[in-house]
C-alpha cells in the first residue's frame, strides 16, 4: 500500500518548510530510513528519511517548492501501485511534539481480520506486558502502534502499577516512566529517585519550556544591543584602598551598613559628568546627550535579571545612593518594582565580585551606551616606589558602543574614574 | 537445623522479637530477670494510663456541672484504684507469658550477659549456657537518677515510685517537664493533688511542636498545674508535714511545700551488666550502637528498643525487634522501610504527633506547607470540650508529601494512626483530602487541616485567625 510523505515539523513554531532537495528521483527505490528528501525552514536544514521501503511512486512538491506542515509532498508504494489521493491528505492536524517524522495520534487501526498495525517492538512489548494492542492509541505513521504507545498505555494502567501518590508525582515531575522501574512491589519515592538519577544520562526527555516573560525580554534586549552596538571593552585595576578605607569611615560615622557600591556609583556617575558623550543615546538618527546620570544597577533573580535605575545619581549622597540600592534591590528580588523604576537608565553597573569573578566583558544595556563591570577585590602584591607592597585590587571593566565612544574617550573615563576611586575625596573637590 | 535466637529482655523489644523468631521457625529462648512485659507493662504505658482513666472520669463528674453532670460525693478509692492498676497489668504480663509459650519460646529466668557472639551466659537460679546463632539484646532504660541535697529523702521518688504511692499526695512537686513529667503532672492533677512542674528550659515538652506545647500549657494551667519555666530544683528537705522543695527560678529562690517530688529527668540506656562492652559491643554515652538493621559491630548481636537510644518508645522497640529478627534470619526486611514513628503523649487534652515539627521543618531549611484546622471547628471536638485543640499538617510545597502532623485535643492518640499509615504509604495531602472521614468524628479534622494547606478548609471561615 503506498504511504504518502509528508512535510514533517521540525520545531514548535515551524508551520511550512521548503523542499530543498529530492535524493531520489520517481521511480527510484528508497528503503526505510534512507535520506529521501531535504527540508529548509528559515531556521534549520534537516535530511528526512524515508519511513518505509518502496519506489517513489510521486512528487507533490518539487525542488524549491514550499509545502505547509504534514502536507503531502510525496508518495512511496509498491512499484506501479496506482495511488489513490486521500482526502485527509492535507487536512490533519499538526502534531503538538517535535519530531522528524510527522506523526498523528488515532486510535489504533485493526483490519478486517482483527489485525493491528503495529510495530514489531510494539508487538514484542505489548506481549510482555500483557496490553492489548487494539485498546493502545497509536502515534506512529500511518496509525501505527509504536513501542512508546504501549509504554503510555502500560503507564496510564495505574491499576496493574504500584505506586505510591509521592511517587507517581515525583515520577511526572522527573519524566520516569512508572513502567520502566520494573519493581514488583508498590514503587516508593526511593525507586523514582533511583531510578531518575540512573534515566538522567539516557532517558531523560529533553526539557522544552517556552522562551516568554522575563526571559523573552532579556533574550531580545541582549540579542539587539549586541547586533547592533560594536561593544569595546576596556579594563583598569584600580588599588582600593582608599575606597575601602571610606566604606569603613561611612559605616562608622553614618552607623549603619556601607558599602563600595554606592562609591562606585558615585564615582562612576562623576565621571559621566565630565564625559557627557558616554552618557549619551543613539536615537534614530539623532545622538541625544542625557543631562542626568540615571545609573541602572543589574540584580540578579532565581530566573533571570532585571536593572532597576536610580535617577539624579550626580545630585545624591552616598547614603541616598546607598538606601535606592538597598530599596531598589530588595523590591527587585520581591518582585515589587514600578515600571518607571526599570527604564530610563543611561548607564548600568554590573558586579559579578560576589561570586569571585576576575574580568568579564558586560553587554550594553540598550538604548545605553556604556556599561561598567566590577569584579572582586583580592589582596595582590603590587609594585609601589621600587617596593613591593600588598593591595586590595579591583578590575573594572567599561563597555563601551564604539559608534558613540571613542576608544580614547572610554580609556579617559576609566582613567578619571580610576583616580577618582584610589582618591575618593575628589569627589568632594568635584 | 532451626536457627537459635536468644532475646535478652521482655519487654516490648524483647518479647515481640522473641514471638516474631518463633514466629520464624527459630529455636527462640528469651532471657528475663524480673516480669515479663518490661517497662512499658509494669511501671510505664499501661499503669500509667490505667491510673488516668479512673482520674479523668473522676475529674469529669466532678466537673461535669457544665455538661450536665452532677456526681454527689464522687470519691477516690485509693486503694482499689492500686487493685485495679495491678490487675491490669497482671493480666497483661499473664498475657505475654502465654503468648510466648504458645508460641513456644522457653522463658529463661536470670540476667543475660554477652560474652561475645555466639552465646549467652543467664546467671539465675541455675547457670545456663545458652548457644545462639542471633542474639537480640533488649535491656530497656531506666529513670535518669538527680543528685541533689535530699535526693534520698523519703517522698523522693521516680516514675516507678508515682505509680504505687500509699495514698494520694495532696502536693507534688514534679521536677521535669518533658512527656513523663507532663503526663504525670495531668494524671495527679486530674485526681486532685496540687502540682507544680519545675522545669530547667523555658518551655515544657522538648522535641513537641512549640505551638501544640504551649496549647497544652495553657490547657493544663487551666485545671491548677502550675510551670515553673526556666527553674532549677536546688534541694529538698524534711519539713513539718512533708517536703520543703528549694526552687532558683532566675534570681529568685522559692520554697514549695509538697508531699511528694517526683524526679522525671528522663531516662537512660540499661547497657551495664549484660558484658557488652566485654564482648566487644561499641557504645556510645551509655547506648548501644547499631546499624540501620539494629546489628551492633559485633556480627550477629542486635540491639534493639531504648538500650539503643533511637527512640525510647515501646512501639518503636517492637518494630525494631521484628526487623532485627527478620534480618537475622535471613529476610531482608522488606516492607519496614524507613521507620515513620507516631508518638502520643497521654493528657488532657492528648497529644499525638508523627514526623517533623515545624522547628525541624524550619531548621533543615526544608520547603513546606502548613495547614492548621483549630478543633473549635469540629461537632465531635466541641461535645468533649476539646475546642482549644487542634491538627496542623506539614506537606513539602512542591509534591505535598505529609511531613509532619500534629494534634492535641481529645481522642488524638486513636487518629495518629491514619496520619502515620498516610506517610508510610507516602500520601499526599490529596489523598488525606480525597478520604472520607466518618461523622461526627475527631478525624474530620484532619481531613479538614488537610484542606487548610490550600487555604480551603470547609469548616472554617477563610482568612479567619486560628486560635
Amino acid at each position: 500500500m503506498a504511504s504518502e510523505i509528508k512535510m514533517p515539523q521540525l520545531g514548535l513554531t515551524m508551520t511550512e518548510g521548503t523542499v530543498t532537495r529530492w535524493f531520489k528521483k520517481v521511480g527510484d527505490l528508497v528503503n526505510e530510513g534512507e535520506v529521501l528528501f531535504e527540508v529548509a525552514t528559515d531556521k534549520i536544514t534537516n535530511q528526512i528519511e524515508s519511513i518505509i521501503t518502496g519506489s517513489l511512486l510521486e512528487i507533490r512538491v518539487p525542488e524549491g517548492g514550499i509545502a505547509p506542515v504534514q502536507a503531502v509532498v510525496g508518495v512511496v508504494g509498491e512499484v506501479g501501485e496506482v495511488i489513490a489521493t486521500s482526502p485527509k491528505a492535507t487536512a490533519s492536524t499538526p502534531p503538538a511534539v517535535v519530531s522528524f517524522v510527522a506523526e498523528t495520534s488515532v486510535p489504533a487501526q485493526i483490519g478486517s481480520n482483527g489485525w493491528v498495525k503495529a510495530s514489531p517492538a510494539a508487538r514484542k512489548l505489548a506481549k510482555e506486558r500483557k496490553v492489548a494492542l487494539d485498546k493502545v492509541t497509536a502515534t506512529g505513521p500511518e496509525g501505527r502502534v509504536v513501542e512508546r504507545d504501549v509504554l503510555a498505555f502500560a503507564d496510564s494502567r495505574l491499576d496493574t502499577i504500584k505506586a505510591s501518590p509521592l511517587a507517581v508525582k515525583m515520577a511526572s515531575d522527573f519524566g520516569v516512566a512508572l513502567s520502566t522501574i520494573g519493581k514488583e512491589s508498590r514503587i516508593m519515592k526511593e525507586d523514582v529517585l533511583v531510578a531518575a538519577k540512573v534515566g538522567a544520562a539516557v532517558t531523560k526527555p529533553v526539557q522544552e519550556k517556552l522562551l516568554g516573560g522575563m526571559r523573552k525580554v532579556i533574550a531580545d534586549r541582549m540579542s539587539q544591543s549586541w547586533n547592533t552596538a560594536p561593544h569595546v571593552h576596556l579594563t583598569v585595576e584600580i588599588d582600593m584602598t582608599n575606597a575601602l578605607a571610606l566604606k569603613e569611615q561611612l559605616a562608622k560615622v553614618s552607623k549603619q551598613k556601607a558599602s563600595v557600591t554606592e562609591i562606585i556609583i558615585k564615582c562612576a556617575a562623576q565621571v559621566l559628568k565630565e564625559f557627557p558623550g558616554v552618557n549619551a543615546s543613539i536615537v534614530g538618527n539623532q545622538i541625544v546627550y542625557h543631562d542626568s546620570a540615571a545609573v541602572g544597577i543589574a540584580v540578579s533573580l532565581d530566573d533571570g535579571l532585571i536593572v532597576p535605575v536610580i535617577r539624579e545619581v550626580e545630585k545624591k549622597s552616598l547614603r541616598e545612593i546607598r538606601a535606592a540600592v538597598v530599596n531598589l534591590g530588595l523590591r527587585a528580588r520581591t518582585g515589587k518594582l514600578l515600571p518607571d523604576e526599570i527604564s530610563g537608565g543611561t548607564f548600568t553597573v554590573t558586579n559579578l565580585g560576589m561570586f569571585g569573578t576576575d574580568h568579564f566583558t558586560p553587554i550594553i544595556n540598550p538604548p545605553e551606551s556604556a556599561i561598567l563591570a566590577v569584579c572582586r577585590t583580592i589582596e595582590k602584591p603590587i609594585i609601589q616606589n621600587g617596593q613591593i607592597v600588598v593591595r586590595p585590587m579591583c578590575n573594572c571593566i567599561l563597555g563601551f558602543d564604539h559608534r558613540l565612544v571613542d576608544g580614547a574617550v572610554g580609556a579617559k573615563y576609566m582613567a578619571r574614574f580610576r583616580e577618582l576611586m584610589e582618591n575618593p575625596l575628589l569627589l568632594l573637590i568635584g | 537445623m532451626a536457627k537459635k535466637i536468644v532475646v535478652i529482655g521482655g519487654g516490648p523489644g524483647g518479647y515481640v522479637a522473641a514471638i516474631r523468631a518463633a514466629q520464624l521457625g527459630a529455636e527462640t529462648h528469651l532471657v528475663e530477670q524480673g516480669n515479663l512485659g518490661g517497662t512499658c507493662l509494669n511501671v510505664g504505658c499501661i499503669p500509667t494510663k490505667a491510673l488516668l482513666h479512673t482520674a479523668e472520669l473522676y475529674h469529669a463528674v466532678r466537673f461535669g456541672e457544665r455538661i450536665g453532670l452532677k456526681g454527689e460525693s464522687v470519691t477516690i478509692d485509693w486503694s482499689a484504684l492500686m487493685n485495679r492498676k495491678q490487675s491490669v497489668v497482671r493480666r497483661l504480663v499473664g498475657g505475654v507469658g502465654g503468648l510466648l509459650k504458645a508460641n513456644g519460646v522457653a522463658i529463661h529466668k536470670g540476667a543475660g550477659e554477652v560474652p561475645g557472639a555466639g552465646r549467652v551466659n543467664v546467671h539465675g537460679a541455675n547457670e545456663e549456657v545458652l548457644p545462639a546463632d542471633a542474639i537480640i539484646v533488649s535491656t530497656g532504660s531506666i529513670p535518669v537518677k538527680l543528685n541533689f541535697p535530699g535526693a534520698d529523702l523519703p517522698g523522693v521518688i521516680d516514675s516507678t515510685g508515682a505509680l504505687s504511692l500509699p495514698k494520694l499526695p495532696e502536693s507534688m512537686v514534679i521536677v521535669g517537664g518533658g512527656v513523663i513529667g507532663v503526663e504525670f503532672a495531668a494524671l495527679y492533677a486530674a485526681l486532685g493533688s496540687k502540682v507544680t512542674v519545675v522545669e530547667l528550659l523555658p518551655e515544657i515538652m522538648p522535641g513537641i511542636d512549640a505551638e501544640v506545647a504551649i496549647v497544652l500549657k495553657q490547657n493544663l494551667g487551666k485545671k491548677g498545674i502550675v510551670f515553673l519555666n526556666g527553674a532549677k530544683l536546688d534541694s529538698v528537705s524534711q519539713a513539718t508535714g512533708g517536703l520543703a522543695v528549694k526552687v532558683i527560678v532566675g534570681d529568685d529562690t522559692r520554697e514549695i511545700a509538697a508531699d511528694i517530688v517526683l524526679v522525671a529527668v528522663g531516662r537512660r540506656a540499661v547497657t551495664d551488666g549484660a558484658g557488652l562492652e566485654a564482648a566487644g559491643v561499641k557504645l556510645e554515652r551509655g547506648r548501644v550502637v547499631v546499624d540501620a538493621n539494629y546489628q551492633t559491630n559485633v556480627p550477629g548481636v542486635y540491639a534493639v528498643g531504648d538500650c539503643n537510644g533511637i527512640a525510647m518508645l515501646a512501639h518503636a522497640a517492637s518494630h525494631q525487634g521484628v526487623a532485627a529478627v527478620e534480618q537475622a534470619m535471613g529476610y531482608s526486611s522488606v516492607g519496614h522501610g524507613r521507620p515513620i514513628v507516631p508518638a502520643c503523649v497521654y493528657t488532657s487534652p492528648e497529644i499525638a504527633v508523627v514526623g517533623i515539627t515545624e522547628d525541624q521543618a524550619k531548621k533543615q531549611g526544608i520547603d513546606y506547607k502548613k495547614g492548621v484546622f483549630p478543633l473549635a471547628g469540629n461537632g465531635k471536638a466541641m461535645i468533649e470540650e476539646g475546642e482549644t485543640g487542634f491538627i496542623k499538617i506539614l506537606a513539602g510545597a512542591k509534591y505535598g508529601e505529609i511531613l509532619g502532623v500534629h494534634m492535641i485535643g481529645p481522642r488524638v492518640t486513636e487518629m495518629i494512626g491514619e496520619a502515620t499509615m498516610a506517610m508510610r504509604l507516602e500520601a499526599t495531602v490529596d489523598e488525606l483530602i480525597t478520604t472520607i472521614h466518618a461523622h461526627p468524628t475527631v478525624s474530620e479534622a484532619l481531613g479538614e487541616a488537610a484542606l487548610a494547606i490550600y487555604g480551603q478548609a470547609i469548616h472554617w471561615p477563610p482568612g479567619m485567625k486560628k486560635q
